[in-house]
């Protein structure tokens, strides 16, 4: 198993990588052709980690050709603009919330370089950069938009990227939170801290010969009619279910929808879930383990945390036991789950890797 | 010639050719003393004063000396430093996320800050609030006692408000990007 043997020009691979932080999935659509969706980058390095990645495998950023920012928050857009800037021929794609009013002056307040360190400032780059060497802007997420449809011909199979959020509703319910956020005269400068609900998550659905995954963002579960897994549940258009499911917003309790199990995605369909050590809690919790993998015997989680933090002098080491509580990291290595296809093949099983710290979480399905 | 304000010391008198800078510059501070009446009963007119004879005692031609103290006044040195961000307010005190400024490559560390724990001003604690930034200091300050001891600091940021100009120029900026958005719109559905 070596980690840099690049798929073959028929194979589609799903790389997802978590470092405790945020979450990075590329995709190989053949031919050496590849769609990012999220960045993440790992704690003591510059480079997004799927560019790491491609450098590993001997290739680079310049067969990327879509690149998508599932939402704003920085733990998901991390080294985005590093990677946009390194593929010019990828379209980019993000929430159509994003192209609000609201939005707009939002990101104009924070321009490129103000370290505001929410995710603002990445956008901000990255749609400066698509202006100013004349890209297109930006292609909007809605729901059940085709963002890339290739034929299978001359390629080895077809393949195709369609987003199934957000909703009307839910860019309605973004928006609000936004508006609050929104900089006004007289009120002091303070950075954003994302703490609201994801609601204009934009989820995924990949076609690739006879497979389907579904990438579930951070999208959120609230119940009601309209939102959330709710609307993509009532609109989604294909038959055919999910052989691999990204496990929306780390695994969660608030992203987990039971439905989407029954009704979108195959029995025992593979799963994979990424940790989050930036919140109030750790994600996912043991209990969020043992729910999901009560509904699929493979189910992998990129990594068992983020990591010690370093060893410091021994008297601000005391001084941190007095002062400070609930200590931890926030972001360590990102762990790699890797799973590939041959997409002209008969059968769908897929052959999965594990790297650095990766790990296949034990069923309680007896 | 030289400056105004020597020859008008000098009586009227002209200077001589080449007087060194040096030596303006002392005749200058002599002219602030009173004349010693006394020489000036023998006869004896300023010009012709011996040199150092024009110094009177209460004319300081030298800085002070500065006072000799034990040891070297304070020092801080300082340990570790972070940059951190309020993300979240409780009632017992306040999660932050600790950014590390003294070495870049720490991975970023949560903690929550209990207020029975944490030493923050009356004037710090207005500026609490999601969002805010503080500095975190701790190191081992030497007093001019020679007193050695751990010391562990927050400030918070004070940053400026929006002004109108600011807003003003977000809108702007805003307007700008739609109005590029809604160009590129059309050639964006063409290219499929």
């Amino acid at each position: 198993m070596s980690i840099s043997i690049p798929p073959k020009a028929n194979e589609l691979e799903i790389s997802i990588f978590g470092p405790g932080r945020g979450e990075s999935v590329l995709i190989h659509l053949g031919n050496d052709e590849w769609c990012v969706v999220d960045s993440c980058i790992a704690r003591g390095r510059r480079q997004p980690a799927a560019l790491e990645y491609l450098e590993a495998l001997g290739t680079n950023a310049a067969g990327v050709k879509l690149v998508v920012a599932t939402h704003w928050h920085n733990d998901h857009i991390n080294g985005l603009s590093t990677i946009v800037r390194q593929a010019p021929s990828a379209k980019f794609c993000c929430s159509m919330a994003l192209k609000r009013d609201e939005f707009t002056t939002l990101i104009s307040s924070f321009s490129e370089g103000t370290e505001e360190r929410s995710g603002v400032d990445e956008l901000s780059s990255i749609l400066s950069q698509l202006r100013q060497t004349g890209r297109l802007a930006p292609m909007w997420a809605v729901e059940n938009k085709r963002l890339l449809h290739w034929p299978d011909r001359p390629r080895a199979f077809p393949i195709s990227v369609t987003t199934l959020s957000p909703s009307d509703v839910s860019i309605t319910l973004a928006l609000r939170e936004i508006a609050g956020l929104i900089p006004a005269e007289g009120k002091p400068q303070r950075r954003i801290v994302n703490r609201s609900p994801n609601h204009a998550s934009v989820v995924l659905w990949l076609q690739a010969g006879a497979i389907r995954a579904l990438l579930g963002a951070d999208l959120e579960h609230s119940g009601r009619v309209g939102e959330g897994w709710m609307a993509i549940i009532a609109s989604h258009q294909d038959s055919t279910p999910g052989v691999i499911f990204k496990v929306p917003h780390h695994g969660s309790p608030n992203g987990d929808c039971p439905e989407v199990w029954e009704k979108l995605l195959a029995q025992n369909s593979l799963a994979v879930v990424t940790p989050f050590t930036g919140g109030r809690v750790r994600l996912p919790r043991d209990s969020d383990l043992e729910r999901l993998s009560g509904r699929t015997t493979k189910l992998y989680c990129t990594a068992a945390g983020a990591g010690k933090p370093p060893s410091r002098d021994p008297s601000v080491e005391r001084s941190l036991r007095t002062q400070l509580r609930d200590r931890r990291v926030v972001a360590g290595q990102p762990g790699h789950v890797r799973m590939r296809w041959s997409a002209t093949s008969e059968t769908a099983e897929p052959k999965i890797e594990l790297f650095n710290g990766a790990y296949h979480v034990p069923s309680v399905v007896s | 010639m030289p400056p105004k304000f020597l020859t008008t010391f000098l009586g009227g008198q002209q200077a001589e050719e080449g007087a060194d800078t040096g030596c303006n510059i002392v005749r200058t501070m002599i002219q602030d003393a009173p004349p010693p009446a006394e020489r000036f009963n023998e006869g004896l007119s300023p010009s012709t004063m011996p040199f150092d004879w024009k110094i009177t005692p209460n004319v300081e031609l030298v800085p002070p000396t500065p006072r000799v103290t034990k040891g070297h006044g304070s020092t801080l040195q300082i340990r570790q430093l972070w940059e951190c961000t309020v993300t979240e307010l409780r009632s017992e005190g306040f999660v932050a996320t600790l950014s590390d400024k003294t070495k870049l490559d720490s991975p970023d560390e949560q903690g929550l800050f209990e207020f029975e724990n944490i030493e923050i001003s009356e004037d710090d604690h207005r500026l609490l609030s999601p969002g805010s930034v503080f500095y975190w200091m701790m190191g081992t300050e030497r007093t001019r006692a020679g007193q050695v001891k751990n010391v562990s600091s927050v400030e918070f940021r004070r940053s400026p408000a929006w002004t109108r100009s600011a807003v003003a120029q977000a809108s702007a900026q805003a307007a700008s990007l739609k109005e590029w958005f809604e160009q590129s719109e059309h050639l964006n559905s063409s290219q499929g």
